[in-house]
């Protein structure tokens, strides 16, 4: 169980411009155990999310392996849930439907009651035993991540991968959420890893951390054990006598890579990271034709749906092909 | 001779204290001491002559028995052969590590450190954990560096990354310098505020398999070593050994042509002396394929050195500008070296061996 996940080697290359193939990830190895959760950091644009849509087979891998459990991914699957920044609930579903259509895949055998009380188990673990008729639009973002949460782990993942969960919510709401996530992988032991731009989110909830050189070439620069039991106390955490020196490490290293800091300097591989914003209206069109799929109409017909996930199309494109287009038009 | 104060107190200050290199039977069942450098601690040197010790018995014993580098941080008579005699020197610690030719354990090189209040420095040793695919610290030795070992527990890297990664990565030793403000030491921050300024590592490793990093941190003040060498053959080949870095007395990395012109100048990693007899010790370890002791080289030519960076041109700069140029703490350190009647008081050469030949050879000297 101390291999549980292997990400062998991991490389992934797009082509630039004028069509070279530029790697952006490049031999990204990481082993998880069972139970473990590890969370990934690194500067803006270096290839988390490229790596963490890999693992969740809804990004080609261009060479490398991600075995989970024993088993080569093919393809994304109901075996890793994906939280991503922006919930992407289908908003014509209350929170109760949207959790239901990954019930339904995961459990396609147990009865209606079954079901249903599955679902009231998994909304009631992440607070919202009283929310279950509603609607995306009647709640707040932090309730929305809830669902996708909720979501996520009635899906019974052997692996849940988070990128940034928490990056668009308010420091309360984020505190909140840590700690919502942080009982239910106390409970449910779900082999985890996050993406977070947080180092404190970092420290607080990963028995690892993963620390990515920059882009292009990126991969592994260190990785830092977390020596807190669980279940975590945030207070006991902070009080820790390794506490800032641990968090340190971190800010070392991110300096160390931060770009505008050292341009130029090092083995090559630092401080030449690719251009942050390339991606801004790729994603755009991906996401347009993600909803259209959808929705089987246009996206800006609902203004509200395509400001939600407006910059997270791999979301949107992941919960299609996790939940399946196919049992969407279901209903529940 | 004339017993001097201020000369033996520097001389039992240094950290490393002795080095030894033992030979192991062919059968492996016993290894036997054939060389020391021991510095001041000439008792200690002689209380241990003609040592034999079987597989599982002390230090050298236990490399034997284990097949892996094996650091003692403490010396007590079960673990450590002759533990009084080395706690009179001031031994408190000890690494002793395995070197292979081919399937078979050769020899056992055993590095003896002090750990006086006011030292700095430390010894590390990097492991690859079960399950993971980075390198952990397994077992340190630290004098003064409370903090830094107790965040680096936590801390792995893997291949190519930090400098347990990079040697991991080429097979060689490497060296980095001005720990404080590298790009590529990752734990520069810690190494600051500890004051440790020079790092090494050599990777320790039986056939092509990694067994461990082994690290080397020095601070200015009590340098571990105070020259670091690192010699690559490209081919195997012992004649085509070449020094690619190399310090002087504790920072500033050194390219082989800027040695050339460093040993023109008569300064920079060591006199003319000091570095024939590196040069001697590194061929002799790569043609009998074993680690190699020397001591008591004359270090004439050092006085002066600064503790800048040593870039060729710098240099050139710091020569013409004597005391103007970047000195750093050197002064200090140069009155220090007149303390020791300007000699190395020891130093080895141990060999990263590959199947057909040499990889490189790794130096220290204090
Ligand atoms: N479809 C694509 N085509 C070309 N380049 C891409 C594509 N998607 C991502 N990239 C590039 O890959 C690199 C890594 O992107 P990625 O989104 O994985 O970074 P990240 O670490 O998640 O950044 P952030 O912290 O901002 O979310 C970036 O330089 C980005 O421009
Ligand atoms: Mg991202």
């Amino acid at each position: 169980m101390d291999r549980y996940v292997e990400i062998v080697n991991l490389v992934k290359a797009y082509p630039n411009p004028v069509g070279e193939a530029i790697r952006v990830v490049d031999g990204f190895n990481l082993n998880i155990r069972k139970g473990e959760v590890v969370s990934v950091i690194g500067h803006s644009g270096c290839g988390k999310s490229t790596v963490l849509t890999m693992v969740a087979g809804l990004n080609a891998i261009t060479s490398g392996d991600v075995v989970v459990a024993g088993s080569v991914i093919s393809g994304a699957g109901p075996d890793r849930a994906v939280v991503f920044q922006s919930p992407c609930l289908l908003p014509w579903l209350t929170s109760f439907g949207n959790v239901m259509l990954g019930v339904k895949r995961v459990y396609p055998h147990a009865t209606r009651q079954e079901r249903k009380e599955i679902v009231e188990y998994y909304l009631s673990l992440v607070g919202l035993a009283d929310a279950m008729n509603k609607y995306p639009r009647e709640m707040s973002g932090g309730m929305q991540q809830r669902v996708g949460i909720a979501r996520a782990i009635a899906l019974k993942p052997k692996m849940l991968l988070l990128d940034e969960p928490f990056g668009r919510l308010d420091s309360l709401t984020r505190m909140d959420l840590q700690d919502v996530i942080m009982g239910i992988l106390n409970r449910e032991k779900i082999t985890t890893m996050v993406i977070t731009h947080d180092v404190d989110e970092a420290v607080y909830m990963s028995d690892r951390i993963c620390m990515m050189t920059n882009g292009p070439r990126a991969r592994v620069g260190q990785v830092l054990d977390i020596p807190f039991d669980r279940p975590r106390d945030r207070r006991a955490v902070l009080e820790h006598e390794l506490y800032y020196d641990l968090r340190g490490c971190l800010i070392d290293f991110l300096e160390k890579f931060d770009k505008h800091k050292h341009v130029g300097k090092g083995d090559g591989r630092e401080g030449m990271s690719g251009d942050d914003d390339v991606r801004g209206d790729g994603k755009g069109v991906e996401l347009a034709g993600a909803m259209d799929m959808m929705l089987g109409l246009p996206a800006d017909d609902n203004a509200e749906m395509s400001l939600k996930i407006s910059d997270m199309a791999t979301g949107v494109v992941g919960t299609a092909e996790v939940l399946s287009l196919a049992e969407v038009s279901d209903g529940v | 001779m004339v017993f001097d104060a201020t000369m033996t107190m520097t001389r039992m200050d240094e950290i490393t204290a002795a080095a030894e290199v033992w030979h192991v039977d062919a059968d492996e069942t016993q290894a036997m001491l054939i060389d020391g450098v021991y510095g001041a601690a000439e008792a200690l040197g002689f209380s241990r002559d003609g040592l034999v010790l079987h597989a599982g018995q002390g230090l050298a014993g236990a490399v034997l028995a284990r097949r892996v580098p094996v650091l003692l941080r403490e010396l007590d008579r079960e673990a450590f052969e002759g533990s009084e005699a080395a706690a009179a020197s001031g031994v408190v610690a000890a690494i002793g590590i395995p070197v292979f030719d081919e399937e078979k354990l050769t020899a056992v090189l055993v590095v003896m450190f002090r750990g006086n209040p006011g030292m700095v420095g430390g010894v590390e040793l990097w492991v690859g954990r079960r399950g993971r695919v980075e390198l952990g610290l397994t077992e340190a030795y630290y004098a003064g560096l409370e903090r830094f070992g107790k965040i680096s527990k936590y801390v792995n890297f893997p291949i190519g990354s930090g400098l347990p990664g990079m040697a991991w990565a080429i097979g060689a030793p490497r060296l980095i310098t001005g720990l404080g403000k590298s790009q590529a030491f990752l734990r520069s921050s810690g190494a600051e505020s500890a004051g440790l300024v020079t790092g090494f590592g050599v990777p320790i490793v039986h056939r092509n398999e990694l067994l461990a990093v082994m690290l080397w941190l020095s601070s200015r003040a009590t340098p571990l070593a105070r020259w670091h060498q690192v010699w690559e053959s490209s081919d195997g080949r012992v004649e085509s050994l070449r020094c690619v870095a190399a310090d002087g007395v504790g920072s500033g990395e050194v390219k082989s042509e800027k040695l050339k012109v460093k040993s023109r100048e008569g300064v920079g990693s060591g006199g003319a002396e000091l570095q024939a007899a590196i040069t001697a010790a590194v061929r002799e370890a790569g043609q009998r394929r074993m680690p190699v002791v020397f001591d008591d080289v004359s270090a004439q030519g050092l006085e002066g050195v600064g503790l800048g960076e040593v870039k060729s041109e710098k240099l050139k700069v710091k020569s013409v500008e004597g005391e103007q140029g970047n000195w750093g703490g050197a002064k200090p350190q140069a009155a220090g070296w007149g303390g020791r009647g300007g000699r190395v008081l020891g130093g080895f050469a141990l060999p990263v061996l590959r199947h057909d030949g040499v990889r490189a050879v790794g130096v220290m000297a204090w």
